[in-house]
């Protein structure tokens, strides 16, 4: 059992959650994403809505480009888009005390979900943090109780620079709140881009990929099999830093408040809506100017990591 | 030419000789005496081994008939005499004699009409006929009406090429025994490249025995090329050919002469079908370029003359999401494989696909990485299994364009989406080299660097479709390109005589 976070001596986050990841890690497609998959996970209970008109406008937005336009959205520059959005849950029947007397109450979970995208040029090491886009960053981080830390395999295989835009803003969040301890922060580590052909087919030759049995049929690596695919992964890199995310980020977060996720923010392709899994057809990502996505949207862990922190940053909030 | 308004029985008179010249048998003569002012003309009108009516005339002045400034009766009979008593026509033709016409020309008439007595006399049982038309005129036509002798057959000589190669003397029959002027038959002829003299058209009588006769030659300078022409008989030695390019004109080689430009045997390609596909998508410059290619082929080809068909199918590429909308939010589909033109005998329905090409924008390109190549060989491959009689020729696909097929599944080496059909080319070119054994492939790419590139792993399916041949854009020789796919002869040779193109082929 690892030892409980010491709350008493660490400041308490805030509220919300952060995305933290180099640029084109899929930052602003999974968060797009969300509503999609929600729609898709119609068993699991949970929808997502806007809190304030921006927020509800980016909602229409960012689904009117993935399933019209078939394409992704925008990518975040500039600035840290701050959507306030509110995860509802099913109504449930509960018993609450009425002037001394039970009583049968409806009630409605609702899990505000604020979260900040930023450019990934804002994790960039060499532009530091005390100022700007930067500073912004460390800042949102600092407030928020839970974060999703992207790693991209295929940027990472290009380009090698995921240990260089996690170290420095982390690094500056903990001097900033805990000098001496780990932060508080639940953590959910998204291996992304897993539709694309060589990271589905790094999956499928280490066998840890298995199906679901219903509905379409999409494979999928279970949770457990995650952070095992992330080490495999990352011996792929271009870069030399690469090996040390994992201890980074076991160094930085108690270790029961960090998971890993392997997913897909589009999803793989299907020929038809009602089609199943076609593993000699399955890529929905069409490389061009611009990309752009060739069938339906079926994100894969996308729900689950947003549940999954939603739930213990809305607990964070209470306390 | 005859006067027949003026005069009734001018018709009467031809329809007479032209009986009297029918009945004419091999070598035999009908001898026309024609007593005119100015003297007496003797005719022999004798059927040469063509059947054709040749005539032959003596002119005789009255002064040179008279002794001591009176008709000779004796010399008179004696340059009329008839080689058969049964066989002679007299004629008293020519104007009426003017008033005043002077006193020579008074006295030549009347030795004229005595003559004319004088041989009636003689010969009681031939026709002695009156008419101002001249004898000569009305022998044109009689001659022109007389139908061709039983058991003679005319014919266009021809060259076959035999499976060897080797060349050999043929005939296409024209006009049958017995046929009258203004008969036509109608045949399809090849001209092959004939050299500065020429494609000659002989044209020979030939009877039972299979004797043969040349009856006239003609020559014209005739590109290559099929032709449907139409022979009409004139007269007899006399047929008029239509339907080709150049008006044909007398020949003054000999038929030895013909015969020595003969060449022992012909290079000729084998009949084939010609399939070119062109991608349609891209810069609208480049995609010019590749019609215009095209066009030179298919001109190139059909020039040589060569049992050759044509067929023209453009492909673009598969837009990538079922659908496709634009800014306006309309749907869009991406541009199917399309057939153009299939197993034409000639270029010009081709040629006019390739023009309507010409004035079209490049087909849109949702997915530029990849072109249909694998749908173009399918849709290829299902017209062909179609198609009676394809498989009898030979097949030659040239494909136009630069982009790579995409492939039946995913592809981790290149990335690109599976084809929606999941066709999968190298299956597909592989039934097509089974099913139709004797296959050229021919490629055009976009530019040279494209050729070097197509030696890579992954553009193997340009390496493949360019077996055969493969050039650019930038540097492409139709002829050459056009040889080594078989569609041509290597060397140019010249044919003196047209080719047979044996009925119902192309």
């Amino acid at each position: 059992m690892p030892p409980r976070p010491p709350d008493s001596q660490a400041p308490r986050p805030q509220e919300g959650i952060t995305l933290l990841g180099g640029p084109q890690t899929g930052k602003t497609t999974f968060l797009a994403a969300l509503q999609i998959a929600l729609l898709h996970a119609e068993h699991l209970g949970w929808s997502v809505g806007g809190n304030d008109p921006a927020s509800t406008q980016a909602m229409i937005g960012f689904m009117d480009t993935m399933t019209r336009l078939h394409a992704f959205p925008r990518p975040t520059r500039e600035q840290l888009e701050k959507y306030k959005w509110v995860l509802t849950g099913d109504t449930r029947r509960v018993w609450v005390w009425d002037r001394w007397l039970p009583r049968r109450e409806d009630r409605t979970t609702r899990i505000p979900l604020d979260v900040v995208d930023g450019p990934g040029g804002a994790a960039d090491n060499s532009k530091g943090f005390t100022a700007g886009l930067g500073q912004d960053l460390v800042q949102s981080m600092a407030s928020s109780a839970g974060l999703i830390i992207f790693f991209d395999p295929l940027m990472e295989v290009e380009r090698g620079e995921t240990f260089q835009h996690l170290y420095g803003a982390l690094r500056t969040v903990r001097d900033q709140l805990t000098p001496r301890g780990k932060l508080p922060h639940y953590v959910a580590v998204c291996i992304t881009k897993y539709d694309a052909v060589p990271v589905y087919r790094s999956a499928v030759a280490m066998r840890v990929v298995e199906q679901s049995p219903d509905g379409q049929r999409f494979p999928y690596v279970p949770e457990s099999d995650a952070e095992d695919f992330l080490r495999a992964l990352i011996k792929k890199s271009s870069g030399d830093d690469a090996s040390l995310i994992p201890k980074m980020i076991k160094q930085t977060f108690y270790k029961d408040r960090v998971r890993f996720f392997v997913t897909s923010a589009i999803g793989f392709y299907v020929a038809t809506p009602d089609g199943v899994f076609d593993g000699n057809d399955y890529q929905n990502h069409v490389r061009g100017k611009p990309d752009r996505i060739r069938g339906g949207v079926y994100p894969i862990n996308v729900v689950e990591p947003v549940l999954w922190l939603g739930n213990h940053v809305a607990k964070a909030t209470r306390q | 030419m005859i006067d027949t308004p003026r005069d009734s029985g001018v018709e009467e008179i031809v329809v007479g000789l032209t009986r009297d010249i029918t009945r004419l048998r091999l070598g035999k003569a009908l001898t026309v005496a024609e007593f005119t002012t100015p003297g007496l003309t003797v005719w022999k009108v004798r059927p040469d081994a063509c059947g054709v009516p040749r005539i032959r005339y003596w002119r005789h002045e009255w002064a040179s008939l008279r002794d001591w400034d009176l008709l000779n009766d004796g010399v008179l009979l004696e340059r009329i005499v008839p080689e058969d008593a049964t066989r002679i026509v007299l004629f008293r033709s020519g104007p009426r004699l003017p008033l005043g016409a002077g006193e020579a020309a008074e006295r030549n008439a009347r030795d004229a009409d005595r003559a004319f007595e004088l041989a009636q006399a003689k010969y009681p049982n031939a026709s002695a006929l009156t008419t101002v038309n001249s004898v000569k005129d009305l022998l044109g036509e009689a001659t022109a009406r007389v139908p061709l002798p039983p058991s003679l057959w005319y014919e266009l000589v021809e060259l076959r090429r035999r499976r060897s190669g080797r060349l050999e003397l043929t005939v296409q029959q024209l006009f049958l025994p017995g046929a009258r002027r203004g008969d036509t038959r109608q045949f399809t002829i090849r001209c092959a490249a004939s050299g500065p003299r020429g494609t000659a058209f002989a044209v020979v009588a030939r009877d039972e025995a299979l004797n043969f006769e040349l009856v006239s030659l003609a020559y014209a300078r005739i590109p290559p090329g099929s032709y449907d022409v139409t022979a009409t008989l004139l007269r007899p030695g006399l047929v008029q050919f239509d339907g080709l390019p150049a008006t044909l004109r007398p020949d003054s080689r000999s038929w030895l002469d013909i015969r020595a430009a003969l060449p022992d045997s012909l290079d000729e390609i084998k009949s084939a079908h010609l399939i070119v596909a062109v991608e349609r998508f891209g810069a609208a410059d480049v995609l010019q370029e590749r019609l215009h290619r095209a066009a030179q082929l298919f001109d190139h080809v059909s020039a040589a003359a060569g049992p050759v068909t044509y067929s023209l199918v453009t492909y673009a590429s598969h837009s990538h999401p079922r659908v496709m909308r634009d800014e306006q939010n309309r749907v869009i589909r991406d541009e199917p494989v399309t057939v153009h033109a299939w197993q034409q005998r000639d270029t010009g329905l081709v040629e006019q696909a390739l023009r309507v090409l010409r004035d079209r924008d490049p087909a849109p390109a949702w997915y530029p990485r990849a072109a249909q190549v694998e749908c173009m060989l399918a849709e290829v491959a299902d017209w062909l299994g179609v198609q009676d009689g394809a498989a009898a020729r030979r097949l030659v696909l040239v494909t136009i364009g630069n982009k790579r097929a995409f492939p039946s599944r995913v592809d981790p080496a290149t990335g690109i989406i599976p084809c929606p059909r999941h066709n999968n080319w190298s299956a597909i070119l592989k039934r097509l080299v089974d099913d139709h054994g004797d296959v050229a492939f021919g490629a055009i790419r976009d530019r040279d660097a494209d050729i070097v590139a197509s030696a890579g792993l992954s553009f193997e399916i340009w390496r493949r479709l360019g077996a055969n041949g493969i050039a650019s854009l930038d540097h492409f020789d139709a002829r050459a390109f056009a040889v080594g796919l078989g569609l041509l002869s290597p060397a140019t040779q010249h044919l003196p005589l047209p080719l047979a193109v044996p009925e119902g082929a192309g």
